[in-house]
């Protein structure tokens, strides 16, 4: 993998060209570099950095090699696809642009979230070196040029796909033994999958099966096999069903709502348990209006838990294509229907449309088929072309890519790609009617990417340029400690080397007969040993980096400060990388006038002078190194004029001890069952909103249901568990009860909260901890209901508590009983919904320290040091490695996050920006740079 | 009706291949003795002349080797069927069985009463039919009348075969034990044979009884419910913790364990087992408990009792030390049941010894300083009279403890404890059913158990309710008393029963054993019976077994080879020779036999003869006429004119007659002769009537060419020519079947057949179902996972009380009327849940209660519904979605109810449809599985009927298709034998016929399609050839498959009586051939009704 883009990623989020790693291995055993490539040799500066200096030569032979097969592919096509659009299809690049910058719901969107949409745009279109400013509009890099050169390479695919399609089809009307690419039946398929009309409806949703019986027969329905019926036989009407109707929906909801209409994808959204569910959709699309009794479902239809009743009472005379709502037909179109209301026969006129939208569809299935079936296009448009490359690492890499998409197509009747045996020393490649030189590689790779190049560069001098980087100054490439030096080159350089050497890189199209230094500049951008070795994810960088992130969070002596507040009576540690301050030597113990001063001990010289500690008997004991390795020392004058040495508890890794007590004091692990309580009012099976002032009541309509279902739940548990001695049921089981209640009670106790939109849903068995993805407050209240157990006694836990849980302790017995401990909580608020939650088994978590019968030890930064060394080179046994895993190395990790790590280099970036010079269009290219960082800190 | 069916396709092959190779034989030897009024006319009608030669020709073949054998066994068991008492009741019992498969008439069911009067009707007619019994004989025709004069026909019919079988039986037996080199009839151990032994026997068969019930219920919470309701603390960890059932008085979650009072005593238990029994089968016995309160006793336990003793003896030694000797009880008191005896021994007799009643310490045996000694002691405590004495072995440790003097001499210290008495112990007393409830036959409530009867309810029964049992032990611990019940509810078959054992009886030694409990031999290697009377029943069951069929003909067939039966008629003797020979060789597969010895002499008029002491019987041709004409004369000659009615008739047969002898189509006629008899003869002359594969179509193997083709053809197909065997059907020659064929369809009319198609058409029904059944299981035997499940539920089908019938709608309506509250998507999802509601439902009824609940709407999950229809002994199951359609083989009130239904379906225009509602059949209905409440998902469209211009066409085509095709075949087989140089005239001959046959279909079907307006390039369209598949096919087989060809045949001959001559000497005449077609009338009657 190459060195640059192992690290580009974390900021260029897009249009990354991927790299193949599973190219056929060609005929290359006899391969010799060509006599001529066109190189860029140019010592000048495009860019200084403080004292480091980056040649045009250097930027040139990195962006080459990582974008150079986008930047020529792009500089073809601009050429080859230069027609301009006709007025039609400039409209419907306008169109695909405003989706692409504004998403589906333009029209919806207020002023404010549209400016917002453009700005998130523009920072997208930066970041991925695009131009964004009206002066750039000529730029062919300005987004909408850009964006219209992408949208020409889809409609040449289209076009060129299409052609296809029909050839093949015309040919398998003459030829049976050829298959059609798109039959009737996929026209018909097709249409009645993704076309559709709009509903204009009223469709009631129960939330039982008896209330939905119930509510029918109140309404005069009594027979649901077939056509609806009074009791004499007499066929409602259609007048007379849609006050049937109303009634159902005042039963349902309390009121009746006014007729809707639903486009196909909202009725796949209905309770759904995914993203779509086409359950109802399929169901209610196939409702026609043609007759009076097709027009609506005859009996409830059952879908997660819910019952709906639909009745379609007319439908638009246009059809929708679903995934683009321009693309209309008209009704008339449809000539017959099978008897269950799909379309079995078209007007064959629309088949061309169709065929192009499957077409499309085709292409646009994933972002794969969509990248393979343009490129496959736009290969062969270029070849037809007689497209030469002469830069060789370029056509090595385009010839990868170029196999690569016939492979994932599955094509493997294909004309392979020709390296040319021509050669140029100043032309890169050219077609017919273009060439593409040095020059005008260089201008348009820099164009695109030299600012977010520069800012690699950037962010490299803020970690290598940083003073833990003692083995090579970054600038000026002086090695500052040769033996680190020559370590870095033994594993980035010359094993780099030796692998090239045997053939490693054979499979990627370089055989060794390649050239070390041909390949060094063609596959990884730089020319020398050095530029390895400091290069963007160098073991350098790394460790560099490792150095950079620890003193994050671990302190140094230079960053604590041992004070004395005023009027203080002791004097304290603080560091401004600690949360707490610490107290650490009473004022009166030191003489007046004199001012303690600090140290770190690390060796037992360090702690010369302490005094030593005692052990029980009042004999005098050594410190182990673990009680000071790493722990601050204060030296003071004594009120007596002596000198005095104390050790203190305070670490330089204080730090990571103090998120480890937070880690810990969070922590909790348990089983629980429960349920709650969520509208879903828009019947998309996900909790509506509920946040905000303006929902309160409903917030409190919602805990009020959980709280009566709760009550209920609880009754029932009572009467069993607490006044029998047998129960057989489990806590869930009494909420499911109560649930059950709920869902087929027509009870005015309830129904009240049905109308509301109020659903339950129980929660059955899950194991919660600290990460799971609930509210803090829903977190904090099981662990609450944990400690309770927890302090309870130590029996319980690990034990399923549920229903009820006895133990013996003192020889007394003791139980609790799940409910009860969660019976003295509130119903809590998490994700839109509202939870009532017991605690069916509380586990342990990992202790605070590890203790057994003869060892207590807990992490420390010497234990630290230890642990990470392999088991046979450390100088003592850790017992505490629990620890270590459930605390310690996630207080790290959470204190290094990449987050962290990256707003840091940012910020010293953002320091540098004043030592930055382009040697070209400096200000412009600057302001870009700023605008990335400023992006980049505001995440 | 009567023809055997040559296996064409393989004959014809065969034909060609051997045909060449043979030589034909012309001289054949005719034995046959002849009637002396041979040629003399029998019957006649028109041209046919039914001679006493073919008459007798025709009932020999079908009937005369088992008439005269019948005739020789009647000489052979003279003397037994002489002394035989028709009234014996082990004759009657023999008549019975034979007839209704069981001698227990008045233990039948309703239903196998009305098939046992089936039964007997059948054996009715076929005794009017064969002439046994005369209409003016049958007084009483009802079968439970058994002094009417049917049966004492019945009685008669049966009685050569009762003698000859006893006989047999019984000396086959004689031959067993001759053969047997010791004295006893089978091996008596294992010893001599480990699998056919008696003592083997006895081991699988004699298991010992079981004393025990179980108390069965629908789920494992239903169990509960009722232990609960008991008293019985059912917290799953105290009954799965503590050993016993603990009382709910009992709370685990404060108390740390029962203390005594809390738990139950065993009568308590069995009180609560007898409770919860009465509860589950008070239904069985009018609603009264089945078990009183006093239904049990105590009886004084001598082990258990030995146990209390050893164990009050081990308490009353406690941790003391004892003095260097102490006085031990040798008698403990019994409360009330005498002394129970004591036997003491020292283990590690080195350190001490017992000396009558004082144990002592040798303190020599120790360190001159140790004042202590450890004694292990070992006593055994023995209780009972002498006749029933128990005992039970213990042991302690004690130590023993003295003091040294100054000298080291050891003496009893001051506190020395120097005896050890134990006050009274209580006897043990266990409960026992008493004897007028261990019924060990009883059916429905049974207490008493073998093995083998607690399997017959489930396999896992019996590893509860056996002596071996080690899932209920009794154990001679009385503390471990609970060993005897099950803890918790034990899953078996459907249910889960809670099992209680009470008693075991150990079965008693068959034989004496030695010491090391080995059946053992004396010098003389006789065992020692000790129960006789259980080997005697081991030997008679054994000797039953070995009194198979197979041994009775063996006999049977031995008796007659030893009397040295002759039988001088050539076909009779062929059919004999080859049944015998099949006998031993294929079914006995010995080879080691008396091998029939086939005769020369020809004779005249004898057709068999055999020795009985001196004397010689012998049989003439005319006695075996005589027999045979009394019985199947009247059949015979309706066979005959049934042939003439048809064949003679030109508008069917075109070809050839034989009874004028006139050649009607030459051509046909010529080609007939070749492609039908020239083949047959030569295979004949290719023996191949020898093939032994030839068995599986019904022809007996064994007529060589040496038979003679002529005597062949006449003894087998009653042919007299080669032209005749054409026109006969008892060959089925081409003449016979075409106009077969040709009569057939004349029969009947399209009308009929659209009758028939109508008839299928509306009851056809295509269905998606589903079906709640209630049911019922006395024995409660049911086990759904049993592959016989199906049967299981059948037993039940008599069962049913009127009220059960009532509460099993009720149940049935109720279930589908509160579905909905269990909110499950589909019907069966909800059908589903309320089925384990139902079955988790406590075993609980109260009718206000009830009443209330139902009135006030209380849900399904508020109240317990089901606890009603529970305590009725009813149970529920669920079908979900199965497809049925009219060709299902499902039980006639099923398939009419799915009829219903899909009408119902068709009226609501839902056919084609899956249905939005589950449609619901009017009301539950009853089959022999249980009641059925059914609604059907989704309903299939029906097939059209095809019109009559569609079935004409039909008919047309495929009679023109048929012969199409055989002409092709008939040419592939000229085409592949020519080439091998074999002669083809016969498929030449075929060839020509069924081209003849083609022209005249063709003719009919041009003139059809011109008729029909139709193209003459018209083929049958796929849709009109599926209606055709669909119902036309069906109904004329229905049709054509019934009697209607018969009862055209009976008319005919009804209607030309008066034309019909009888020999004035033959037993046949007008008046009794016409009866004899009544009885063909209610043959064809009883057919149509089956």
């Amino acid at each position: 993998m190459k060195l640059f883009k192992r690290i580009l990623p974390l900021f260029l989020l897009i249009l990354l060209f991927t790299t193949v790693a599973s190219c056929k291995k060609d005929n290359k055993t006899n391969y010799s570099y060509p006599s001529e490539v066109p190189t860029y040799t140019s010592k000048d500066t495009f860019l200084k950095v403080g004292d480091l200096t980056v040649t045009k030569e250097n930027v040139y032979n990195r962006l080459l090699n990582s974008y150079g097969v986008e930047t020529l592919e792009f500089l073809l096509d601009d050429y080859l696809l230069k027609a301009e659009l006709t007025s039609e299809e400039q409209a419907e690049f306008e169109k695909s642009l405003n989706k692409r910058i504004y998403g589906d719901n333009y029209n919806d969107m207020s002023d404010e979230e549209k400016e917002e949409a453009l700005a998130k745009f523009e920072e997208n279109c930066l970041s991925t070196g695009l131009k964004v400013l009206d002066s750039e509009k000529n730029n062919k890099l300005h987004y909408e040029n850009y964006y219209k050169l992408e949208f020409k390479r889809e409609l040449a695919t289209v076009k060129a796909l299409k052609k296809e399609a029909e050839d093949q089809n015309a040919k398998a009307k003459e030829d049976s033994s050829v298959e059609a690419k798109y039959a009737e039946s996929d026209y018909l398929t097709f249409f009645n999958g993704k076309i559709h009309p709009l509903y204009t409806m009223q469709l009631v949703v129960f939330s039982s099966y008896a209330e939905a019986l119930a509510a029918l027969e109140n309404a005069g329905v009594n027979d649901l096999n077939g056509e609806w019926k009074d009791s004499s036989d007499h066929v409602y009407t259609k007048d007379e069903l849609a006050a049937i109707f109303d009634n159902l929906a005042t039963a349902a909801y309390g009121e009746v709502k006014a007729d809707k209409v639903y486009k196909y994808a909202e009725l796949a959204k209905l309770s759904a348990t995914g993203s779509t569910d086409t359950t109802i959709a399929n169901k209610v699309s196939k409702l026609n209006t043609s007759e009076l009794s097709t027009s609506y479902t005859h009996a409830p239809i059952s879908f997660s838990g819910k019952w709906f009743l639909a009745f379609v009472k007319s439908t638009s005379d246009d059809y929708y294509y679903d995934n683009d709502e321009t693309v209309k037909f008209n009704k008339e179109v449809i000539k017959e229907y099978n008897a269950d209301g799909t379309i079995s026969k078209l007007d064959e006129t629309i088949y061309p449309t169709l065929l192009e939208l499957l077409v499309k569809e085709d292409i646009n299935a994933s972002n794969t088929a969509y990248k393979n079936n343009t490129e496959k296009v736009l290969l062969k448009l270029r070849q037809d072309a007689g497209l030469e490359i002469f830069s060789e690492g370029l056509e090595v890499a385009y010839k990868a890519n170029y196999e690569n998409v016939y492979s994932s197509l599955g094509i493997t009747d294909y004309d392979a790609f020709k390296a040319t045996t021509n050669t140029s020393s100043t032309v890169v490649a050219k077609i017919n009617g273009l060439e593409i030189n040095l020059d005008a590689m260089y201008q348009a790779l820099t164009d695109r990417y030299g600012v977010l190049l520069s800012l690699l560069f950037v962010q490299q001098y803020a970690v290598l340029g940083s003073e833990y980087n003692k083995v090579i100054n970054y600038s000026t490439l002086e090695v500052l400690d040769q033996t680190k030096y020559a370590e870095y080159v033994a594993t980035d350089y010359t094993a780099y080397k030796e692998a090239f050497e045997t053939g490693s890189y054979e499979a990627n199209g370089y055989p060794a007969s390649y050239g070390w230094e041909n390949f060094m500049r063609d596959y990884l951008g730089v020319t020398s040993e050095k530029e390895i070795v400091v290069d963007f994810s160098s073991d350098l960088y790394n460790d560099v980096l490792d150095l950079y992130t620890k003193a994050l969070y671990m302190a140094e002596l230079s960053d604590v400060e041992l004070y004395l507040p005023d009027g203080g009576d002791a004097y304290f540690l603080k560091s401004a990388k600690w949360t707490k301050e610490y107290n650490v030597l009473d004022k009166a113990l030191v003489k007046e006038g004199t001012t303690p001063t600090l140290s770190l001990a690390y060796e037992e010289k360090d702690i010369e002078g302490v005094a030593k500690k005692h052990d029980t008997a009042g004999n005098e004991v050594d410190y182990k190194k673990e009680e000071y390795y790493g722990h601050f020392v204060i030296t003071y004058t004594n009120p007596e004029g002596n000198e005095v040495k104390a050790l203190t508890n305070i670490t330089v890794d204080q730090r990571v001890m103090e998120t480890y007590d937070e880690i810990y004091n969070a922590s909790f692990t348990a089983t629980v069952s429960g349920f709650y309580a969520y509208y879903d009012v828009d019947l998309d099976g996900k909790a509506d909103d509920i946040e905000g002032e303006e929902n309160l009541e409903k917030r409190n309509l919602a805990k009020a249901l959980t709280d009566d279902i709760w009550y209920y739940a609880y009754s029932l548990y009572q009467d069993d568990v607490v006044n029998k001695q047998y129960p057989r049921k489990t806590v869930l089981e009494y909420i499911q009860a109560a649930l059950r209640t709920y869902s087929t009670s027509t009870d005015a106790i309830w129904t009240n909260y049905k109308k509301a939109g109020l659903v339950l849903a129980t929660v059955s068995s899950v194991s919660y901890t600290r990460t799971t993805s609930q509210s803090e407050e829903l977190l904090d209240d099981v662990k609450t209901m944990w400690e309770e157990l927890r302090t309870l006694s130590s029996s319980v836990m690990g034990q399923t508590i549920d229903p009820i849980y006895r133990w013996i302790e003192n020889d007394e017995v003791k139980n609790v009983k799940a409910m009860d401990i969660a019976n003295t909580h509130e119903a809590i608020l998490s994700n839109n919904a509202y939870y009532r939650l017991v605690i069916t088994k509380p586990t342990s978590i990992t202790a605070y320290t590890y203790t057994s019968s003869t060892q207590e030890q807990k992490p420390n930064y010497y234990l630290y040091t230890q642990y990470l060394l392999s088991t046979d080179k450390r100088e003592t046994t850790i017992y505490c490695s629990s620890q270590f895993t459930n605390y310690y190395n996630p207080a790290i990790s959470q204190l290094s996050s990449s987050d962290i790590v990256n707003k840091k280099i940012m910020t010293d970036a953002k320091e540098l920006l004043s030592k930055v010079e382009f040697s070209s269009n400096n200000d412009a290219n600057k302001d870009v740079l700023t605008k990335l960082i400023n992006a980049s800190l505001a995440k | 009706m009567f023809k055997k069916i040559l296996p064409v396709g393989i004959a014809v092959i065969l034909i060609v291949v051997i045909a060449v190779t043979v030589s034909l034989v012309k001289k054949a030897n005719d034995r046959t003795p002849t009637l002396s009024n041979a040629d003399q006319t029998y019957a006649s009608y028109g041209d046919l002349n039914l001679t006493y030669d073919r008459l007798y020709t025709y009932m020999k073949n079908n009937y005369g080797v088992n008439e005269l054998l019948d005739m020789v066994d009647e000489k052979l068991y003279a003397d037994e069927l002489s002394k035989l008492d028709v009234n014996s009741e082990e004759y009657v019992n023999y008549v019975k069985d034979k007839v209704f498969k069981t001698h227990e008439l008045s233990e039948m069911t309703d239903s196998e009463k009305v098939a046992a009067q089936e039964s007997w009707d059948d054996l009715i007619l076929s005794l009017k039919m064969t002439g046994l019994l005369k209409n003016a004989d049958i007084d009483d025709s009802t079968y439970s009348n058994e002094s009417s004069k049917v049966w004492e026909a019945v009685k008669n019919n049966y009685k050569l075969t009762y003698v000859r079988e006893k006989w047999a039986k019984e000396a086959y037996w004689k031959r067993y034990l001759d053969n047997r080199e010791d004295d006893y009839p089978f091996p008596p151990t294992n010893k001599e044979s480990s699998t056919d032994s008696i003592e083997a026997y006895f081991k699988d068969n004699y298991s010992g009884k079981t004393i025990g019930f179980f108390v069965p219920f629908t789920s494992e919470a239903s169990a509960y419910a009722a232990m609960e309701k008991y008293g019985v603390n059912v917290n799953s960890t105290v009954l799965s913790t503590f050993d016993g059932w603990v009382k709910n008085t009992y709370n685990y979650y404060t108390t740390k364990e029962p203390a005594k009072t809390d738990k139950f005593s065993f009568e308590e238990v069995l009180n609560i087992f007898i409770n919860m029994y009465n509860d589950n089968y008070a239904y069985l016995n009018d609603g009264n408990p089945v078990l009183p309160s006093d239904c049990y006793e105590e009886v004084l336990l001598n082990k258990q009792t030995a146990y209390n003793v050893a164990e009050a003896i081990k308490n009353a030694f406690s941790e003391s030390h004892y003095g260097i000797s102490i006085t031990v009880p040798t008698t403990v008191e019994v409360t009330g049941h005498g002394n129970a005896e004591i036997i003491w021994t020292v283990s590690n007799s080195t350190y001490g010894k017992v000396e009558n009643n004082v144990i002592s310490a040798n303190f020599d045996a120790v360190a001159s300083d140790e004042t202590e000694i450890s004694l292990n002691l070992s006593f055994k405590v023995l209780f009972g009279d002498e006749d029933n004495e128990e005992s039970v072995t213990s042991s302690l440790s004690i130590v023993l403890q003295g003091e040294r003097d100054e000298n080291g001499q050891i003496k009893n210290s001051d506190t020395a404890v120097t005896s050890v008495n134990v006050a009274s112990v209580d006897p043990y007393f266990g409960l026992v059913l008493k004897d007028e409830y261990l019924d060990e036959d009883a059916e429905t409530f049974r207490f008493i158990w073998t093995k083998a009867q607690a399997e017959a309810i489930n396999a896992t029964l019996a590893n509860y309710l056996s002596v071996s049992s080690t899932n209920l032990v009794l154990s001679e611990n009385p503390e471990e008393i609970y060993k005897a019940y099950t803890g918790k509810p034990v899953a078996i078959g459907d249910y889960y029963y809670l099992i209680i054992k009470l008693k075991d009886e150990a079965q008693p030694e068959l034989f004496a054993k030695d010491i090391n409990g080995e059946v053992s031999a004396d010098a003389n290697g006789k065992y020692t019976i000790l129960d006789q009377a259980t080997y005697d029943e081991i030997v008679e069951k054994k000797k039953e077994a070995l009194l198979t069929e197979n041994a009775v003909n063996e006999m049977i067939h031995t008796n007659r080879y030893e009397h040295g039966l002759k039988i001088y008629d050539a076909y009779i003797e062929a059919i004999y020779e080859y049944q015998y020979k099949t006998f031993y060789e294929t079914t006995l597969s010995s080879t080691d036999y008396n091998k029939y010895k086939t005769t020369k002499k020809k004779q005249k008029t004898l057709l068999a003869e055999f020795k009985v002491g001196d004397d010689t019987v012998k049989f003439n041709v005319q006695d075996l006429f005589d027999r045979l004409e009394k019985k199947y004369a009247a059949t015979a000659v309706a066979t005959f004119i049934e042939n003439y009615i048809l064949v003679n008739d030109e508008k069917y047969n075109k070809v050839y007659n034989p009874y004028t002898n006139k050649v009607l189509d030459q051509d046909a006629y010529k080609n007939l002769l070749t492609s039908e008899l020239s083949t047959l003869k030569q295979n004949f002359e290719a023996d191949y009537f020898t093939y032994s594969y030839l068995s599986y179509y019904g022809f007996t193997p064994n007529f060589s060419h040496k038979y003679g083709w002529q005597k062949f053809i006449k003894d087998y197909f009653n042919a007299y020519s080669d032209q005749e065997l054409l026109a006969t059907s008892f060959y089925g020659g081409s003449i016979y079947t075409d106009a077969l064929h040709e009569y057939t369809l004349d029969q009947y009319t399209l009308a009929d057949v659209r009758a028939k198609m109508e008839e299928a058409y509306n009851k056809w029904f295509g269905l998606s179902v589903i079906n709640l059944i209630v049911s019922i299981d006395t024995n409660y035997n049911a086990d759904s996972s049993s592959s016989s499940s199906a049967d299981i539920a059948m037993e039940e089908k008599d069962n049913w009380t009127d009220e059960q019938k009532e509460l099993a709608k009720e149940l049935a309506s109720l279930m589908f009327e509160v579905a909905k509250e269990t909110n499950g998507a589909t019907l069966s999802d909800q059908m589903n849940a309320l089925v384990t509601l139902y079955k988790d439902a406590p075993y609980y009824y109260d009718e206000a209660e009830w009443n209330t609940a139902r009135s006030s709407k209380t849900s399904i999950y508020d109240y317990n519904y089901f606890g009603k229809y529970k305590l009725a002994g009813l149970n529920v199951k669920f079908e979900t979605a199965n497809s049925y359609d009219s060709s299902s083989s499902i039980v006639e009130e099923f398939k009419d109810a799915c009829s219903a239904l899909w009408a119902k379906a068709n009226d609501l225009n839902l056919v084609g449809t899956t249905f939005d509602q589950p449609l619901f059949c009017d009301e539950p209905f009853f089959t022999d599985y249980g009641l059925h409440y059914i609604a059907a998902l989704s309903a299939n469209e029906r097939l059209d009927l095809p019109t009559d211009d569609e079935v004409k066409l039909y008919r047309a085509h495929k009679a023109l298709d048929d012969a199409k095709k055989a002409v092709e075949t008939a040419q592939t087989n000229i085409d592949t034998y020519s080439k091998n140089g074999y002669n083809t005239s016969s498929y030449q001959a075929t060839k020509a016929l069924n081209e003849k046959k083609v022209a005249r279909y063709q003719a009919e079907w041009d003139a059809l399609l011109k008729e029909l307006n139709l193209k003459s390039d018209y083929t049958i369209p796929t849709d009109v050839q599926t209606k055709i598949d669909k119902w036309y096919t069906s109904a004329q087989t229905d049709i054509e498959g019934g009697t209607l060809v018969t009862r055209s045949y009976i008319a005919k001959m009804q209607s030309i009586l008066s034309n019909i001559n009888f020999d004035s000497n033959g037993k046949t005449n007008k008046t009794n051939f016409e009866e004899f077609l009544g009885l063909l009338i209610e043959a064809c009657d009883d057919s149509d009704a089956e």
